[in-house]
Protein backbone atom coordinates (compact mmCIF):
# COMPACT_ATOMS: atom_id res chain seq x y z
CA UNK A 1 0.00 0.00 0.00
CA UNK A 2 1.70 3.19 -1.17
CA UNK A 3 1.67 5.85 1.48
CA UNK A 4 3.40 9.00 2.58
CA UNK A 5 3.74 11.89 4.95
CA UNK A 6 2.55 15.32 4.05
CA UNK A 7 5.00 18.07 4.86
CA UNK A 8 2.50 19.31 7.43
CA UNK A 9 2.69 15.90 9.04
CA UNK A 10 6.49 15.95 9.14
CA UNK A 11 6.41 19.40 10.65
CA UNK A 12 3.84 18.46 13.31
CA UNK A 13 5.80 15.39 14.32
CA UNK A 14 9.08 17.28 14.68
CA UNK A 15 7.41 20.18 16.43
CA UNK A 16 5.97 17.78 18.95
CA UNK A 17 9.11 15.67 19.36
CA UNK A 18 11.70 18.44 19.46
CA UNK A 19 9.82 21.33 20.96
CA UNK A 20 7.19 19.63 23.07
CA UNK A 21 4.44 21.60 21.38
CA UNK A 22 1.81 22.95 23.72
CA UNK A 23 -0.97 22.38 22.91
CA UNK A 24 -0.18 19.09 21.25
CA UNK A 25 -0.68 19.14 17.50
CA UNK A 26 -3.28 16.43 17.97
CA UNK A 27 -4.81 14.33 20.71
CA UNK A 28 -7.43 12.62 18.57
CA UNK A 29 -6.85 11.66 14.96
CA UNK A 30 -9.38 11.06 12.24
CA UNK A 31 -9.03 8.59 9.40
CA UNK A 32 -11.05 9.84 6.44
CA UNK A 33 -11.70 8.62 2.90
CA UNK A 34 -11.06 10.91 -0.05
CA UNK A 35 -11.46 10.63 -3.80
CA UNK A 36 -8.68 12.95 -4.91
CA UNK A 37 -4.97 12.21 -4.84
CA UNK A 38 -3.21 13.82 -1.90
CA UNK A 39 0.44 14.79 -2.09
CA UNK A 40 3.08 15.99 0.32
CA UNK A 41 2.12 19.62 -0.19
CA UNK A 42 -1.50 19.15 0.85
CA UNK A 43 -1.87 20.80 4.23
CA UNK A 44 -5.51 20.73 5.19
CA UNK A 45 -8.75 18.98 4.44
CA UNK A 46 -9.65 21.88 2.17
CA UNK A 47 -6.94 20.63 -0.22
CA UNK A 48 -8.65 17.29 -0.89
CA UNK A 49 -12.15 16.07 -1.72
CA UNK A 50 -13.79 13.73 0.73
CA UNK A 51 -16.08 10.94 -0.39
CA UNK A 52 -19.82 11.55 -0.07
CA UNK A 53 -21.21 11.15 3.42
CA UNK A 54 -24.12 8.86 4.20
CA UNK A 55 -24.90 5.14 4.03
CA UNK A 56 -22.46 4.43 6.86
CA UNK A 57 -19.80 7.03 6.21
CA UNK A 58 -19.69 10.10 8.48
CA UNK A 59 -18.06 13.26 7.14
CA UNK A 60 -14.59 13.69 8.62
CA UNK A 61 -13.96 9.99 9.06
CA UNK A 62 -13.45 7.65 12.00
CA UNK A 63 -11.68 8.41 15.25
CA UNK A 64 -8.20 7.07 15.97
CA UNK A 65 -7.15 7.85 19.50
CA UNK A 66 -3.61 8.74 20.46
CA UNK A 67 -2.88 5.61 22.46
CA UNK A 68 -1.40 2.14 22.26
CA UNK A 69 -4.78 0.54 21.64
CA UNK A 70 -5.58 2.42 18.46
CA UNK A 71 -1.92 2.45 17.31
CA UNK A 72 -1.70 -1.20 18.00
CA UNK A 73 1.75 -2.25 16.76
CA UNK A 74 5.01 -0.39 16.93
CA UNK A 75 7.98 -1.74 14.98
CA UNK A 76 11.65 -0.83 15.23
CA UNK A 77 13.25 -2.21 12.08
CA UNK A 78 17.05 -2.34 12.19
CA UNK A 79 17.20 -4.26 8.92
CA UNK A 80 15.69 -1.37 6.99
CA UNK A 81 16.63 1.48 9.34
CA UNK A 82 13.12 2.71 10.05
CA UNK A 83 10.31 2.69 12.56
CA UNK A 84 6.66 1.99 11.85
CA UNK A 85 3.42 2.42 13.74
CA UNK A 86 0.29 0.56 12.72
CA UNK A 87 -3.33 1.65 13.16
CA UNK A 88 -6.01 -0.71 14.40
CA UNK A 89 -8.49 -2.00 11.84
CA UNK A 90 -10.95 0.69 10.77
CA UNK A 91 -14.27 -0.52 9.34
CA UNK A 92 -17.09 1.20 7.53
CA UNK A 93 -20.27 -0.80 6.88
CA UNK A 94 -22.51 0.29 4.03
CA UNK A 95 -26.07 0.79 5.21
CA UNK A 96 -28.99 1.71 2.99
CA UNK A 97 -27.02 1.67 -0.27
CA UNK A 98 -23.55 2.07 -1.66
CA UNK A 99 -20.73 3.50 0.41
CA UNK A 100 -19.75 6.13 -0.69
CA UNK A 101 -23.35 7.09 -1.22
CA UNK A 102 -22.76 8.64 -4.66
CA UNK A 103 -20.81 5.55 -5.76
CA UNK A 104 -17.73 7.70 -6.50
CA UNK A 105 -15.13 5.45 -4.94
CA UNK A 106 -12.64 6.20 -2.19
CA UNK A 107 -9.12 6.21 -3.63
CA UNK A 108 -7.09 7.34 -0.62
CA UNK A 109 -7.34 7.40 3.16
CA UNK A 110 -5.92 10.36 5.04
CA UNK A 111 -4.95 10.88 8.67
CA UNK A 112 -5.95 14.25 10.10
CA UNK A 113 -6.47 15.98 13.41
CA UNK A 114 -9.98 16.52 14.75
CA UNK A 115 -10.26 20.29 14.48
CA UNK A 116 -13.90 21.33 14.89
CA UNK A 117 -13.73 23.05 11.54
CA UNK A 118 -13.27 20.12 9.22
CA UNK A 119 -11.83 22.10 6.33
CA UNK A 120 -9.07 23.35 8.65
CA UNK A 121 -7.96 19.92 9.79
CA UNK A 122 -4.31 19.22 9.11
CA UNK A 123 -3.49 16.25 6.91
CA UNK A 124 -0.56 14.28 8.34
CA UNK A 125 -0.37 11.11 6.28
CA UNK A 126 -2.05 9.40 3.34
CA UNK A 127 -2.52 5.85 2.04
CA UNK A 128 -3.32 4.77 -1.51
CA UNK A 129 -6.24 2.33 -1.49
CA UNK A 130 -5.16 0.84 -4.82
CA UNK A 131 -8.24 1.85 -6.77
CA UNK A 132 -11.66 3.42 -6.37
CA UNK A 133 -13.33 1.55 -3.52
CA UNK A 134 -17.11 1.26 -3.36
CA UNK A 135 -18.98 -1.30 -1.26
CA UNK A 136 -22.63 -2.29 -1.58
CA UNK A 137 -25.28 -2.23 1.11
CA UNK A 138 -24.24 -4.37 4.15
CA UNK A 139 -20.70 -4.87 2.83
CA UNK A 140 -17.71 -3.52 4.72
CA UNK A 141 -14.80 -1.36 3.69
CA UNK A 142 -11.90 -2.07 6.00
CA UNK A 143 -8.54 -0.37 6.35
CA UNK A 144 -6.20 -3.00 7.80
CA UNK A 145 -2.62 -2.78 8.97
CA UNK A 146 -2.17 0.78 7.71
CA UNK A 147 1.22 2.04 8.83
CA UNK A 148 2.99 5.31 9.16
CA UNK A 149 6.76 5.12 8.98
CA UNK A 150 9.90 7.12 9.47
CA UNK A 151 12.77 6.24 7.15
CA UNK A 152 15.98 8.13 7.31
CA UNK A 153 19.53 6.87 7.05
CA UNK B 1 0.02 -23.77 12.51
CA UNK B 2 2.56 -21.06 11.81
CA UNK B 3 3.66 -19.62 15.17
CA UNK B 4 5.25 -16.22 14.61
CA UNK B 5 5.70 -15.69 18.32
CA UNK B 6 8.00 -18.69 18.56
CA UNK B 7 10.47 -16.84 16.31
CA UNK B 8 10.64 -13.97 18.80
CA UNK B 9 12.41 -13.34 22.08
CA UNK B 10 10.88 -11.08 24.74
CA UNK B 11 12.86 -7.85 24.92
CA UNK B 12 13.13 -5.92 28.15
CA UNK B 13 12.56 -2.20 27.70
CA UNK B 14 12.38 -0.18 30.90
CA UNK B 15 9.19 1.86 31.22
CA UNK B 16 7.79 0.42 28.01
CA UNK B 17 4.03 0.68 27.62
CA UNK B 18 4.00 -2.40 25.39
CA UNK B 19 5.38 -5.90 25.43
CA UNK B 20 8.39 -5.88 23.15
CA UNK B 21 9.67 -8.79 21.12
CA UNK B 22 12.91 -9.05 19.19
CA UNK B 23 13.12 -11.15 16.05
CA UNK B 24 16.06 -11.87 13.77
CA UNK B 25 15.35 -10.96 10.18
CA UNK B 26 16.93 -14.29 9.27
CA UNK B 27 14.16 -15.99 11.21
CA UNK B 28 11.27 -13.71 10.27
CA UNK B 29 11.61 -13.64 6.50
CA UNK B 30 12.52 -17.24 5.60
CA UNK B 31 9.93 -18.72 7.95
CA UNK B 32 7.17 -16.38 6.86
CA UNK B 33 7.93 -16.71 3.16
CA UNK B 34 7.90 -20.49 3.50
CA UNK B 35 4.52 -20.21 5.18
CA UNK B 36 3.18 -17.86 2.49
CA UNK B 37 4.26 -20.23 -0.28
CA UNK B 38 2.64 -23.10 1.59
CA UNK B 39 -0.62 -21.15 1.81
CA UNK B 40 -0.51 -20.16 -1.85
CA UNK B 41 -0.40 -23.84 -2.71
CA UNK B 42 -3.28 -24.72 -0.41
CA UNK B 43 -6.89 -23.88 0.22
CA UNK B 44 -8.51 -21.86 2.95
CA UNK B 45 -7.17 -19.05 5.04
CA UNK B 46 -3.97 -19.09 7.11
CA UNK B 47 -5.25 -19.59 10.62
CA UNK B 48 -2.63 -17.29 12.14
CA UNK B 49 -4.20 -14.34 10.30
CA UNK B 50 -7.81 -15.12 11.16
CA UNK B 51 -9.36 -13.08 13.94
CA UNK B 52 -10.95 -9.77 14.76
CA UNK B 53 -9.31 -8.85 18.09
CA UNK B 54 -12.75 -8.42 19.59
CA UNK B 55 -14.00 -5.91 17.02
CA UNK B 56 -17.26 -7.42 15.81
CA UNK B 57 -17.33 -5.12 12.79
CA UNK B 58 -14.17 -6.70 11.41
CA UNK B 59 -14.54 -9.67 9.09
CA UNK B 60 -12.16 -12.14 10.78
CA UNK B 61 -10.99 -13.41 7.38
CA UNK B 62 -10.40 -9.97 5.85
CA UNK B 63 -6.72 -9.69 6.71
CA UNK B 64 -5.99 -13.22 5.54
CA UNK B 65 -7.77 -12.47 2.28
CA UNK B 66 -5.83 -9.23 1.84
CA UNK B 67 -2.41 -10.80 2.42
CA UNK B 68 -3.17 -13.81 0.23
CA UNK B 69 -4.35 -11.54 -2.55
CA UNK B 70 -1.19 -9.45 -2.38
CA UNK B 71 0.98 -12.55 -2.25
CA UNK B 72 -0.75 -14.11 -5.26
CA UNK B 73 0.00 -11.00 -7.28
CA UNK B 74 3.74 -11.73 -7.12
CA UNK B 75 5.63 -14.25 -9.21
CA UNK B 76 7.80 -17.01 -7.79
CA UNK B 77 10.99 -15.15 -8.70
CA UNK B 78 10.07 -12.36 -6.29
CA UNK B 79 9.84 -14.82 -3.42
CA UNK B 80 13.18 -16.39 -4.35
CA UNK B 81 14.81 -12.99 -4.68
CA UNK B 82 13.44 -11.97 -1.28
CA UNK B 83 15.60 -14.61 0.38
CA UNK B 84 18.80 -13.24 -1.13
CA UNK B 85 20.62 -9.94 -0.76
CA UNK B 86 19.35 -7.14 -2.97
CA UNK B 87 21.14 -7.34 -6.30
CA UNK B 88 22.01 -3.95 -7.82
CA UNK B 89 22.17 -5.59 -11.26
CA UNK B 90 18.48 -6.42 -11.17
CA UNK B 91 16.24 -3.91 -12.87
CA UNK B 92 13.90 -1.59 -11.03
CA UNK B 93 10.82 -3.73 -11.67
CA UNK B 94 12.46 -6.89 -10.31
CA UNK B 95 13.80 -5.00 -7.28
CA UNK B 96 10.32 -3.62 -6.59
CA UNK B 97 8.81 -7.10 -6.72
CA UNK B 98 11.43 -8.38 -4.30
CA UNK B 99 10.71 -5.47 -1.94
CA UNK B 100 6.98 -6.11 -2.20
CA UNK B 101 7.53 -9.74 -1.23
CA UNK B 102 9.55 -8.71 1.83
CA UNK B 103 6.90 -6.18 2.88
CA UNK B 104 4.10 -8.71 2.52
CA UNK B 105 6.09 -11.15 4.64
CA UNK B 106 6.73 -8.54 7.33
CA UNK B 107 3.07 -7.52 7.34
CA UNK B 108 1.95 -11.16 7.55
CA UNK B 109 4.31 -11.81 10.46
CA UNK B 110 3.27 -8.62 12.26
CA UNK B 111 -0.41 -9.42 11.85
CA UNK B 112 0.16 -12.90 13.27
CA UNK B 113 1.93 -11.40 16.28
CA UNK B 114 -0.74 -8.83 16.99
CA UNK B 115 -3.44 -11.47 16.95
CA UNK B 116 -1.53 -13.25 19.73
CA UNK B 117 -0.30 -10.30 21.81
CA UNK B 118 -2.15 -7.14 22.71
CA UNK B 119 -0.54 -3.98 21.27
CA UNK B 120 2.96 -5.40 20.85
CA UNK B 121 6.26 -3.78 20.00
CA UNK B 122 8.36 -5.62 17.44
CA UNK B 123 12.10 -5.17 17.09
CA UNK B 124 13.46 -6.56 13.81
CA UNK B 125 17.20 -7.04 14.18
CA UNK B 126 19.68 -5.88 11.56
CA UNK B 127 20.49 -8.14 8.63
CA UNK B 128 21.58 -6.76 5.28
CA UNK B 129 20.30 -9.77 3.37
CA UNK B 130 16.73 -8.68 3.89
CA UNK B 131 17.06 -4.99 3.15
CA UNK B 132 14.46 -3.66 0.75
CA UNK B 133 17.19 -2.00 -1.31
CA UNK B 134 21.01 -2.17 -1.40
Amino acid sequence: MASGWTNRGKFAMLDYFCRGTDPLPVSVFKLALVKTTPDQDDNTFADVTEVAAGNGYTAGGETVNQNATDWDVLTEDDTNDRALCQIKDIVWTASGGDLPSDSAGATFAILTDDNGTQSARNIFFWWDLGGARVVSDTQTLTIQDAEIRINHV
Amino acid sequence: MFDALSQCTPEDRPNASRKWYAVAASALYPATIARILECLDGDGYPSELVGDRGNIDVDPNAAARMYLSRARALNSRAWRDALEEPNPRHGAARAAERAAALEIARGWFTRAIKLRVENPGLHILADRTYRLAP
